[in-house]
């Protein structure tokens, strides 16, 4: 786009950020009394809720598996969320593809062989958005899983890179989305630096990608950090560990 | 109106745009009033431009009386809604050509909510009525009247909605009932919002992170 800086000459970008700083973020578990499990994320401008039923007994009898749980995920829009209205419909097809990307994405996170028979449902909503939306939608889905009490291998924590001037970007809001470079969404297990998403659908050069990832990766262990300490005040707020380091 | 499958697993799929659309009908019928909404001053230029009011609920949880909820939440939002400022250029023979909106965000005016109603849902269950159901009250409900009312006391519109029956003697009671639980709901409302509105319009928090 024209007209717009993206990085200054004083290595400011759109929102007066670093190129290596992840947006604001604040998020809150346990927020609806009725799902088993929920979260609120916010990035910078993008809100998020994610909620988990389960484990309980699969809808589709068919469809149940003899040894592990059956993850199904449901990806929705607000036609609210972004600055022009548009009325999008659950089945769209951008949002069955983003909810499949979920779904997988926790199927290599969530211990699913201790809910063999059953199912667990994610649901994530977006209310605003201004970039980042898939990661942010994981982020949130992690919370509400560790909320609904769901063994999980490892936190799943997410974060998108751009790549604009010769340098990395890191978290990229819609302003910086826009820029027609490239916009790459990662997920890791952080403990174990296990990638579980990978997703570009834009141009990048190849001899660019180990710093455009490395800066992802980077900002993924940022988010974690929040995470880890939400999930630590929540616990001591609500159950009364005292010494919860070695959760 | 949207139904969030966060709300209850209930609403997945097809079965959440059924509600969806109920619900999104009886309101309709409810504001598509000539006294609900100052239509004409949303007018531009007649006969060709006029705003375009899009009303969005999204359910995020499920606690019974979806109907209710929605129209006081519609109030809250209407309260906080108010529109740019325009200046409409006409051309040489008199004809409006083009249209500014004017680029200050406080260049604005609220909407004339004079006679917007508010719904109170009355629940016939076994032989007494309740108002504003909960989930368990609403599956043992026989019948519910849906009474919109505004600001006056005025009966706005009256649906009946359910499977079973409604005593004639019985409704009587419930529109009275209806009428004034309904002015003292928009007033509380309009109390709330036109107060969180002179709040801070940017407090930095997000709205459900306390």
């Amino acid at each position: 786009m024209a007209g717009i800086e993206f990085l200054s000459p004083e290595g400011l970008r759109v929102d007066g950020r670093r190129a290596h700083e992840i947006r604001k973020v604040q998020c809150k578990m346990g927020v609806f009394r009725q799902a088993d499990g929920s979260a609120i994320m916010e990035q910078g401008n993008t809100k998020v809720i994610a909620s988990v039923y389960g484990p309980h007994e699969v809808a589709i009898r068919s469809k149940s598996l003899h040894d592990r749980a059956v993850i199904n995920c449901q990806h929705s829009v607000a036609a609210f969320s972004s600055g022009e209205r548009r009325a999008r419909s659950k089945s769209d097809r951008r949002s069955l593809e983003i909810s499949r990307m979920i779904k997988e994405t926790f199927e290599a996170a969530i211990l699913t062989e201790f809910a063999a028979k059953s199912q667990i449902d994610i649901y994530v909503q977006i209310l605003q958005s201004d970039g980042g939306n898939m990661c942010a939608c994981i982020n949130a889905a992690t919370l509400a899983l560790i909320d609904a009490g769901i063994p999980l291998r490892d936190y799943v924590s997410s974060c998108s890179a751009g790549f604009v001037e010769d340098t990395p970007l890191v978290d990229i809001n819609y302003l910086e989305q826009g820029a027609s470079g490239p916009d790459l969404s990662v997920a890791i297990l952080p403990r174990s630096e296990k990638v579980v998403l990978f997703y570009m659908d834009s141009r990048m050069h190849v001899d660019n990608l180990e710093r455009v990832l490395q800066a992802a990766v980077r900002g993924c262990h940022d988010v974690f950090g929040i995470m880890n300490r939400t999930v630590r005040e929540h616990i001591e707020q609500h159950v009364g560990i005292l010494d919860s380091k070695d959760i | 109106m949207i139904s969030s499958a966060a709300a209850s697993p209930n609403f997945e799929g097809r079965a959440g745009d059924d509600v969806a659309n109920t619900i999104s009908h009886s309101l309709s019928q409810v504001y598509n009033h000539a006294t609900a909404l100052d239509l004409p001053s949303l007018c531009i230029v007649p006969d060709q431009q006029c705003w375009i009011l899009f009303i969005d609920a999204l359910v995020l949880q499920y606690g019974g009386n979806l109907i209710d909820g929605i129209s006081l939440a519609t109030l809250a939002a209407l309260v906080d809604t108010t529109i740019p400022s325009l200046h409409v250029n006409e051309g040489e023979d008199g004809e409006p050509v083009e249209i500014e909106v004017s680029d200050d965000p406080s260049d604005c005016h609220p909407l004339d909510l004079t006679g917007i109603p508010v719904t109170v849902t009355l629940t016939k269950v076994s032989s007494s009525c309740v108002v504003d159901a909960s989930v368990k009250e609403e599956m043992c409900a026989d019948a519910s009247l849906v009474v919109g009312v505004n600001r006056k006391g005025r009966v706005c519109s009256m649906q009946k909605t359910g499977s079973g029956s409604l005593p004639v003697d019985l409704l009587t009671d419930m529109v009275e009932t209806a009428k004034t639980l309904g002015c003292k709901l928009i007033s509380s409302v309009e109390a709330v919002a036109h107060q969180s509105h002179k709040g801070s319009p940017d407090s930095g928090d997000g709205f459900l992170v306390s």
